[in-house]
């Protein structure tokens, strides 16, 4: 079957010439490493004479191990582009977006506060809650050109920013029965806790009456602050490639544990998250694999990609947290897109870090909002009430981990 | 030239300098393993075309580091 992705009159990609691109480069990774035994022998040999021949054959060695992990990497990024052609349609959308941000013309150093403002707001002496300064981030986050960004970033010597292959592993004894979320307060609650070594994705299984299966997965928010990736896919790396509209890691790991979780793909989801964790579930629901009829995230600077038709985007946003900005500015409100607001509960300008941005925080607004008789929020309530039917949730824990350098294979599946 | 110690025989210089060139040869034929992108267009060509395009240097390094190796040889 050939799968055309297109969008925006500027793209014509038949899923078969990525198929064959994979194919190729999966080859290209194994005749590489097959050169690099040859140059083994070589270099044994060689090694009985001090000449330049050694340090020559090293450096061969090094490039040929190096061409074998980027061609691997590339042919796991062209299956997955291929296998959910949604990727390829978010990407479309961002990169119109991106290039719409091109026309305004911004410093260097500007586009380089974007990549490191996240790590900055982790720097708690200084107080980021100010609703003046979050406004004149968001304007500035909105000029920004990413990929402009990206790219030379990416092709510098070293790892950072640098998209890995991924994995997921069960948390032993996680499985539990547990009632269904009554509401917004509920969904935040159940976010995980984003601590290292911790598991960051949550995933329920509900079993309707009729044989459906719903789910609802629940990602945390940034761990990891640093630019070069290490094990942890809930990193900047992908806070970047996420609002790039490109394939986070972590959101590859909350696919990959959605699968293993029993998951298949066309089976209706609703993805909840904070932080980073919203760009995950924004991706799910427009991953055009994981039909999602709500979306909540909260405190997330998720890209402005619509959600399709037909699901009801949730987004909640603290006036005086600075991490939705960096999104740039607010999408466009539709019907079904709901933008809550409201400063963070009990926070003050002068309060040193970004309280506004904690989920303790966000949790106060949620339980709010189910409070709320406002029509908006009482059909996105009761099409989460629907969702899971009332039934109890199966429910499963998963740590996702970074395999840099590891077969593809280990993370095949749900990107 | 880097002068070779009397230990590496030639019948070991020999054979040593074939499987490099061997490699050497091997090399060059990952060249016709890279994705052609020449169709390809927007954000799949952005995402992909760089990566494509260091790979292809890391390969052309790779041959020259053994073509250098083999004239040390």
């Amino acid at each position: 079957m050939t799968i055309e992705v297109s969008g925006g009159g500027s793209v014509a990609v038949e899923t078969e010439s990525m198929l064959s691109a994979q194919r190729e480069l999966r080859e290209l990774a194994a005749r590489a490493g097959a050169i690099h035994e040859q140059v083994a022998g070589a270099l044994g040999a060689a090694a009985l004479a001090i000449s330049g021949a050694v340090w020559a054959l090293g450096l061969a060695q090094r490039e040929l191990a190096g061409a074998g992990r980027d061609a691997e990497t590339l042919a796991w990024e062209l299956e997955a582009a291929a296998e959910a052609y949604g990727w390829a349609e978010r990407a479309v959308g961002a990169q119109q977006l991106l290039a719409a941000r091109l026309a305004g013309p911004v410093p260097e150093l500007l586009d380089v506060f974007l990549a490191v403002g996240i790590s900055a707001v982790q720097h708690e002496a200084v107080g980021f809650s100010d609703a003046r300064f979050v406004t004149a981030l968001r304007g500035l986050a909105d000029s920004l050109n990413l990929p402009a960004l990206l790219l030379p970033v990416q092709a510098l010597p070293g790892a950072a920013l640098e998209e890995t292959p991924v994995t997921v592993i069960p948390v032993p004894a996680s499985a539990q029965r547990t009632a269904p979320p009554a509401g917004f307060a509920d969904l935040a609650r159940r976010i995980p806790e984003a601590k290292a070594g911790q598991p960051q994705v949550r995933v329920e299984k509900y079993e309707l009456p009729g044989g459906e299966n719903h789910w609802v997965v629940y990602s945390a928010g940034t761990i990891d602050w640093s630019l070069v990736p290490g094990t942890e896919p809930w990193d900047d790396t992908s806070n970047v490639v996420g609002l790039a509209g490109g394939s986070a890691g972590s959101t590859r790991a909350a696919m990959l544990a959605l699968k293993r979780a029993g998951w298949r793909p066309g089976e209706p989801v609703v993805p909840v998250g904070h932080s980073q964790g919203g760009i995950v579930a924004g991706a799910i629901a427009t991953s055009g694999v994981a039909p999602a009829p709500l979306l909540v995230t909260f405190g997330s600077p998720a890209p402005r990609v619509s959600a399709p038709a037909g699901t009801i985007d949730v987004a909640v946003e603290h006036t005086d947290d600075l991490v939705p900005a960096l999104g740039g500015g607010p999408r466009p409100l539709t019907d079904s897109r709901l933008l809550v607001r409201e400063a963070a509960p009990g926070v003050k300008p002068s309060d040193p870090g970004v309280p506004a941005h904690h989920l303790s925080s966000y949790e106060q607004t949620a339980t709010e909002m189910d409070a709320s008789t406002d029509p908006r929020l009482v059909r996105a309530r009761t099409t989460l009430a629907d969702f899971t039917g009332g039934q109890k949730a199966e429910v499963t824990l998963w740590r996702g981990e970074r395999v840099s350098g590891a077969r593809p294979a280990t993370s095949g599946g749900g990107r | 030239m880097t002068a070779l110690p009397a230990e590496l025989t030639e019948p070991q210089r020999a054979t040593a300098r074939a499987c490099v060139r061997a490699a050497e040869t091997d090399c060059l034929q990952l060249f016709r393993l890279l994705p052609a992108l020449h169709d390809w267009s927007g954000p799949a060509r952005w995402a992909f075309g760089l990566r494509v395009e260091r790979l292809r240097a890391r390969i052309a390094a790779a041959a020259a580091a053994l073509a250098a190796a083999e004239r040390e040889l």
